[in-house]
């Protein structure tokens, strides 16, 4: 019986460890909307730039290609930046805490179970829902994005060479299936992750009210 | 909160750099010339116009000749010879009259339909930069763009010359419309 509630509890504190990561996401979106904003602010101002000086200082064939291929890598750094940066938010989360207390056995159980604080916890679920939802959204637009560039660049090369191009639409449409299907595991992961979520928020609700009712002695 | 500003700010930042952007342009455009031909850039006075003008002879021996409005002559006996040409921006004018003027002229004559098949001046707000190459040129070439007469005498600038010989030509021009 006191190794069931041990392994039960282990559990939950698992699946509440992960809420807190999920929730982190929500915390770091910001920093990820910035990121991708700054690297697009960034490459959209080396465009300016060289525009300017081609029009006003005159073609210079070195400087165009060192710019070209700096606006090609910026907006990838950007996106590749801002999903490593929330990981390693994500990865900063302390997780774990409550396993020298669970070491204790039954005793540790009930201590833990009277420390949680249900109503954050309940918050915490729904904004980790909310992050998981935002951050898989954020991070197709994101691919997409790139995908679009390089599909832009191929189009020129293509265009360059074949004197052949595919127009906008299509390139915009062509990515966008090619982004989805990429990402369709990862959608899946999300998908299943939030229905997860959402069977954690039930069962918490009627651990919290079996929990609520019954008494315990350490 | 300040993130939140922030990102309000950055995202105001793209669209003014994505409208800007818009008034740049760009035109290309490439011809074989043989006897005496003409390049014509033409811009509206309110955009800024830089074009590179890159001349291969299509034989080593073969020599071809720049004339200029001012009556200067230039001689290339190079294969190649690139030159640049800068138009400032020589005047305004605003609203529904920038955006609603839409110039199609034969550079031979502004008025006469029988030119039709040749190259065009083409400028509007979208387009407000245009090169062109005109093959066997009249010798009044032109004449009618100093006529004050002429109902966009005042909106478009027009930098040519001519050309004696046989050559390729490539034009490549951007500009800025601000």
């Amino acid at each position: 019986m006191e190794d069931a509630l041990s392994s039960k509890m282990a559990e939950f504190m698992t699946a509440l460890d992960q809420v807190k990561k999920y929730r982190s996401i929500v915390a770091s979106m910001p920093d990820f909307t910035l990121i991708l904003l700054g690297s697009v602010v960034a490459a959209l101002s080396v465009n300016v730039s060289m525009r300017l000086s081609t029009l006003f200082i005159g073609r210079n064939d070195g400087l165009s290609i060192v710019a070209f291929f700096l606006i090609m890598l910026l907006f990838p750094a950007g996106i590749i930046t801002a999903i490593l940066w929330v990981r390693r938010k994500m990865k900063s989360v302390k997780v774990g805490q409550w396993k020298s207390t669970l070491n204790e056995g039954a005793p540790g159980a009930i201590e833990l179970l009277q420390d949680i604080q249900w109503d954050n916890i309940f918050s915490d679920i729904r904004y980790a829902k909310l992050g998981f939802f935002l951050y898989g959204i954020a991070k197709i637009l994101a691919f997409w994005g790139l995908a679009v560039v390089s599909l832009f660049v191929f189009n020129w090369l293509v265009e360059f060479v074949l004197h052949m191009s595919i127009d906008y639409i299509t390139v915009m449409l062509f990515s966008l299936v090619a982004v989805l299907v990429l990402s369709r595991n990862d959608l899946r992961k999300r998908y299943e992750q939030m229905g997860r979520l959402d069977w954690l928020m039930w069962e918490l609700r009627w651990f919290e009210s079996e929990f609520k009712g019954a008494n315990f002695e350490a | 909160m300040k993130k939140i500003w922030l990102i309000l700010a950055l995202t105001v930042i793209i669209v003014a750099q994505v409208t800007f952007m818009s008034s740049f342009h760009s035109t290309f455009t490439h011809s074989y010339v043989s006897g005496t031909s003409a390049v014509v850039v033409s811009k509206m006075k309110y955009a800024y116009a830089r074009v590179s003008i890159d001349i291969l002879s299509s034989h080593f021996n073969s020599t071809v000749t720049l004339t200029f409005p001012n009556g200067t002559q230039q001689e290339i006996t190079g294969h190649s010879y690139t030159m640049e040409v800068f138009l400032p921006r020589t005047g305004d004018f605003l609203g529904n009259d920038a955006i609603g003027t839409i110039i199609t002229t034969t550079p031979n004559s502004p008025t006469d339909s029988d030119y039709d098949s040749l190259p065009r001046i083409s400028l509007s707000s979208k387009h407000p930069v245009d090169a062109d190459v005109v093959q066997n040129i009249p010798s009044n070439f032109l004449s009618w763009y100093d006529n004050p007469n002429y109902e966009f005498y005042n909106k478009i600038d027009v930098f040519w010359f001519e050309i004696q010989g046989e050559a390729n030509i490539f034009i490549s021009g951007s500009g800025m419309a601000i």
